[in-house]
């Protein structure tokens, strides 16, 4: 009896230790892996506002085995988003505030781009914590300088990753699915009539 | 089966997951204030050189608690150069044909994770800048950050993995906001 109790104590202690929580991963994706720039540029220039309070959100979702995975979307993908427009414009700027129509003057900004990212994540693994699939959803909105919506779209990015491929990056999935978003709204941009 | 079995080879997996293993570094993620800085340097076009490591440095991996991170591109001193390429192609400051070429050595590379209450890394780089043959910027650059840790590897083992990145930036930062690094690559 003493002897179960033993074992059945080392096996909760061993998955207390990775059970039931949000691990943290980091859904950046390699900027190799992200599209080069355009041959030819659109003159136009552009501006993006994510606000801090987005930079700073943490998002859980569904990892496997009952456990979650813990990120930081806007702060992970600003990066890649910056990329993606500074290969499709002539010149990208952060906006500190939404709706400076004086930075939009000074800088001569032609649009102002507003991301709204969303995930979601899932794994088919019942014995594993990082997903096996992971989807990023980015919804961009392109205001004219007098705030007028004059494009807006959506992309879908899917990632999936094995436990054979995963073992050695856990966030494979998620990256994988960034990448296939950021790369879908470059030739989104480059099909849109902003350019 | 009986359950002492199954116990046991459940808890010896997922102890297997704990231990022993090597995560690479998170991908580099640029730092648009440090993108924005290079803007505002009015440079020219630079190439970037390759980056090395010198000792003690940890250039292929730096171990936690038992565990180990590796480069994503194979060396930290890969890494290094690959998040300087790109700021400055960010910045539309990278040319590789320019003949102003920035080269760096790195000197410290580490990772304390030992710490319950919070961890730090240092990372230190020996950079250049030549124009043409002559040396116009030489000078030891060096970064540290420090975040709070956790008693259970389980937690404090990611969050210093993940906060690697945020030293390399710190370090860029203290490059790109160096005047006499702004007036070597000026046109």
């Amino acid at each position: 009896m003493m002897r179960k109790f033993l074992y059945l104590s080392a096996l909760l202690a061993a998955f207390s230790l990775i059970g039931g929580c949000a691990h943290s991963i980091v859904i950046t994706p390699d900027a190799a892996k992200l599209g080069t720039p355009v041959a030819k540029p659109s003159a136009n220039r552009v501006a993006y506002f994510i606000s801090d309070e987005e930079r700073a959100r943490k998002v859980i979702t569904p990892g496997g085995g009952g456990d979650k995975v813990e990120y930081a979307p806007y702060k992970e993908l600003e990066a890649g988003i910056y990329r993606v427009l500074g290969n499709v414009f002539a010149s990208v700027d952060q906006m500190k505030n939404e709706n400076d129509s004086s930075f939009i003057a000074d800088r001569k900004i032609n649009f102002v781009m507003r991301p709204k990212i969303t995930t979601n994540s899932s794994s088919s693994s019942p014995f594993t914590w990082p997903p096996t699939d992971f989807d990023v959803i980015i919804e961009i909105k392109a205001t004219d300088n007098s705030g007028k919506v004059v494009w807006q779209d959506t992309v879908i990015g899917k990632g999936k990753a094995e436990f054979s491929e995963f073992k050695s990056d856990f966030a494979l999935s998620a990256k994988r699915a960034s990448e296939a978003a950021l790369n879908e709204l470059q030739k989104k941009l480059i099909g849109s009539p902003l350019m | 089966m009986n359950f002492k079995t199954v116990s046991f080879s459940l808890a010896t997996s997922a102890l297997i997951v704990l231990a022993g293993c090597s995560t690479p570094a998170p991908p580099y993620s640029v730092s648009i204030p440090n993108v924005q800085s290079l803007k505002n340097s009015n440079g020219a076009p630079v190439s970037v050189g390759e980056v090395t490591s010198q000792s003690p440095a940890n250039n292929d991996s730096i171990g936690l608690r038992g565990n180990s991170m590796n480069s994503p591109k194979g060396t930290f001193a890969k890494y290094l150069q690959d998040a300087l390429s790109q700021e400055l192609a960010d910045a539309k400051l990278l040319d590789p044909k320019s003949d102003i070429r920035v080269t760096a050595v790195l000197t410290k590379n580490d990772i304390s994770a030992a710490g319950f209450i919070t961890n730090s890394a240092v990372i230190a780089a020996r950079f250049t800048v030549k124009r043409g043959d002559k040396v116009a910027f030489d000078k030891v650059k060096e970064a540290t950050t420090e975040w709070d840790s956790n008693f259970l590897g389980a937690i404090a083992i990611p969050r210093a993995i993940q906060n690697y990145p945020t030293v390399v930036t710190a370090l860029l930062k203290q490059l790109y906001e160096d005047k006499e690094f702004a007036d070597s690559i000026k046109k």
